[in-house]
């Protein structure tokens, strides 16, 4: 019914897919430049995740080629966006006009080449906590003092061109491209630096904190293509909004939870996570949220199958509040806004290697039976971990 | 057709906006946004009928939580299926109920306000289960929410209450508590109903007019802040800083909204908060870390705080959301007041209102 306008609607964007891992979406009439990068992270220790935790925290004020002035004086006022994810680093940037050359000399200054004021890398140690939903997500590690030295190794060996997918939306024409040749020809990543020796901690392990609540972990999302329109719809059933099984179980029929979402994750590999938040639940609680969700597939009906299909189109095109986008960040991304749509096709791509086709899975998503919709979720939930989260002890 | 033969006044803008004013005073807004891919419908009832004190505070919330589900328990999973939205929200200032749709979805999206509005029948046991739902959320608050709280208080004492609540309060609501503040708040000038996205605007405004239109006379907007009690502006745990502000019309709060901004941006992960309003309020800026603000050169740093504070209007009027929001909440305060009028504030502040806002932050060379 609604396919073609959707369709219609998505077909502006005319995508180019260079080899350098940076991806001009042109939208004509666009305003603005919108670039985004996704980094991804290696594997790091707890300490050096700490660290860089401190770091990230830091980034995207001003860089060897750039002032804090000039930036915000680049950016209309507007700051750079920021956010650690539990694999990745997103870093964005918003300019009027078009500028994808200038926008993409800018992020690419801010993201290899930072600079730092003593007192915001000291000013992050101390920052409170995130709001409670989000230390459900992601519980951060306890901020770490950083030196010169630490900076340096972090900045070598996590701040690396190899690891990053940049998408630049706006008027654009190959500038962008250009200019990452431009730039990676003069400013090679250099070498790794060799992480120093950890000795093993002979520290007691800090008190584990409250529980904050509980996750079911499904199976990783698969990589190939087929059936990917079944998996989107499963998440939607399962987890986003309020006539998903986990509102309808955990929090009209138990009572137990104010706050609960299905979101899409990644760390590591890219899956979809249950969230409840409960303080004081227990160990059994989680279980038995887990058993309540697979029980309650057998009961889905076309109501189910309808609704599912009007929350997917709500969160790949409409753009409703209460996204599960969130690729591991504490705060997902909205198709409602272009600097998340280019943040999507840029997580997108560095997790799975292919384009952001919200119009081809909200095509196929109207050809899943219901028996399919049911079979997706079903093997998903049967094959979950149910594990209580706990409040981190922070100093 | 009634509906459209009852409009009294409009407020023709241009062919992509449409604010009218109806008989019994509700205002209802429409905006044409091309191209948008939701279109955002949004209910305001203003405080001003019902302002809370410590023996009411919280019972708009309440109020909220009942009246979202509608009369039969169903808006969530018809507007879900249409792919669209329902948020609740209570501020000091306002109840907002805003749907989100996709633009082929616009009268299910009317239609699951219009359930939103009948407040059905209220038991002593829906009170009772909602002010559990609102205990739980109260634990989902995070550390920016209690600083917020923090300097309201400071700033404006009891009229500056916390709008979500006192938990003995709202254990203590009875049935007869709610359905007297839903007749409270639902009169005409009381009430504003805005539209905003790639809609028909005359379509928009005629389907706004019939769900409001109804409603009867009665005196509204959002309550007034005493500036007897609290101070003018200071620190919450070296935190977040709060300055006071006036009318929203008024020049100097348009420099201490650009004298937060500027602040903000030498921040780590920093946050600002001000609703714009006639009543006066708060510009809260903080980062949850605990530092010392910068001191600042006024006139090295005005030209900045202006670009910032006109790059602020125009995100809030930026996607279809905004615009439903912000023309709602202006609205509910009279019908003249608009984002330009806010522009012009920002325009106008002179480099002393800049200086003495930077001084009430404590952050003035």
């Amino acid at each position: 019914m609604t396919t073609l306008p959707l369709l219609a609607a998505l077909a502006v964007a005319q995508v180019s897919v260079p080899a350098e891992p940076v991806r001009e979406i042109a939208v004509p009439g666009m305003t603005e430049t919108v670039v985004e990068a996704v980094l991804t992270l290696p594997k790091l220790t707890p300490t050096q995740r700490a660290q860089f935790q401190t770091l990230a925290r830091a980034m995207g004020r001003q860089s060897r080629e750039y002032s804090a002035g000039t930036v915000l004086t680049l950016t209309d006022g507007r700051l750079p966006r920021v956010r650690l994810g539990a694999d990745h680093l997103r870093m964005g940037l918003t300019l009027r006009g078009s500028a994808p050359s200038v926008a993409l000399d800018l992020l690419d200054s801010l993201l290899f080449r930072p600079t730092f004021e003593t007192a915001d890398v000291d000013g992050s140690r101390t920052a409170s906590p995130g709001d409670p939903w989000s230390r459900l997500l992601r519980p951060e590690v306890a901020p770490v003092k950083l030196n010169s030295e630490a900076i340096e190794r972090l900045r070598r060996n996590v701040l690396r061109r190899e690891n990053v997918r940049i998408v630049v939306l706006g008027k654009t024409g190959g500038e962008a491209i250009s200019q990452w040749r431009r730039l990676s020809a003069a400013d090679p990543t250099p070498r790794p630096l060799p992480w120093p020796f950890e000795r093993p901690s002979s520290d007691p392990a800090p008190p584990a904190g409250e529980p904050i609540g509980w996750r079911i972990d499904l199976p990783a999302w698969p990589s190939e293509a087929e059936g990917e329109a079944a998996r989107w719809l499963s998440l939607t059933a399962l987890g986003v909004g309020k006539g998903s099984t986990v509102h309808r179980l955990w929090r009209e029929k138990q009572g137990w939870t104010y706050r609960q979402e299905g979101v899409l994750w990644s760390e590591g590999v890219l899956s979809v996570r249950l969230f409840g938040f409960r303080p004081g639940a227990t160990a059994e609680e989680a279980e038995q949220a887990r058993a309540l969700v697979l029980a309650d597939i057998d009961a889905w009906g076309s109501a189910e199958l309808a609704r599912a299909r009007g929350m997917l189109r709500g969160i790949l095109l409409t753009g409703v509040p209460f996204s599960p986008l969130s690729f591991g960040q504490a705060t997902p991304a909205n198709v409602a806004n272009a600097e998340d749509r280019a943040y999507l096709s840029a997580a997108w791509w560095s997790r799975t290697g292919r384009e952001w086709e919200p119009a081809r899975w909200l095509e196929a998503a109207n050809r899943v039976t219901l028996e399919e919709l049911k079979a997706q979720a079903k093997a998903w939930v049967a094959g979950s971990t149910a594990e209580l989260v706990r409040r981190p002890t922070l100093p | 057709m009634l509906a459209a033969t009852l409009v009294s006044l409009l407020v023709g803008q241009d062919s992509d906006r449409l604010r009218s004013i109806l008989p019994n005073e509700s205002v209802v807004f429409a905006q044409r946004v091309s191209g948008a891919r939701s279109v955002s419908i949004s209910l305001f009832l203003g405080g001003l009928p019902a302002p809370e004190t410590p023996a009411t505070q919280g019972r708009r919330h309440l109020l909220e939580h009942l009246m979202a589900r509608g009369v039969d328990g169903r808006v969530d999973e018809e507007l879900e299926t249409a792919g669209g939205m329902l948020v609740a929200s209570t501020t000091r200032d306002a109840i907002q109920f805003e749907v989100v749709v996709p633009p082929t979805a616009l009268r299910t999206g009317f239609q699951a306000l219009r359930a939103v509005m009948s407040l059905g029948p209220v038991t002593e046991a829906m009170i009772a289960r909602e002010v559990e739902v609102i205990r739980q959320e109260g634990l989902t608050r995070g550390p920016t929410s209690r600083l917020l709280a923090d300097a309201w208080t400071q700033a404006y004492g009891e009229a500056g209450l916390d709008p979500f609540g006192d938990r003995d309060v709202l254990a203590a609501t009875t049935p007869d508590h709610v359905r007297a503040l839903s007749r409270a708040l639902f009169v005409g000038r009381n009430v504003v109903l805005t539209v905003a996205g790639d809609v028909n605007v005359d379509v928009a405004v005629q389907e706004a007019t019939a769900l409001v239109s109804p409603l009867p006379p009665g005196r509204g907007g959002v309550p007034p802040r005493l500036t007897a009690v609290g101070t003018e502006g200071g620190s919450v745990g070296g935190r977040a800083w709060f300055a006071r502000v006036g009318s929203v019309r008024d020049s100097a709060t348009a420099a201490t909204l650009a004298a937060g901004l500027v602040l903000a941006s030498k921040l780590e992960s920093p946050f600002l908060a001000y609703s714009p309003t006639t009543a006066g309020g708060l510009v809260t800026l903080g980062s949850g870390q605990v530092r010392t603000l910068p001191a600042l050169d006024p006139a090295v740093e005005i030209g900045t705080g202006r670009a910032m504070a006109r790059e602020w209007l125009a995100r809030q009027t930026s996607d279809v959301r905004g615009i439903s929001s912000l023309h709602g909440l202006l609205a509910l305060q009279g019908p003249a007041l608009r984002p330009e009028t806010v522009r012009d504030a920002i325009d106008r502040f002179t480099l002393d209102q800049f200086a003495q806002a930077l001084r009430r932050f404590g952050a003035a060379r």
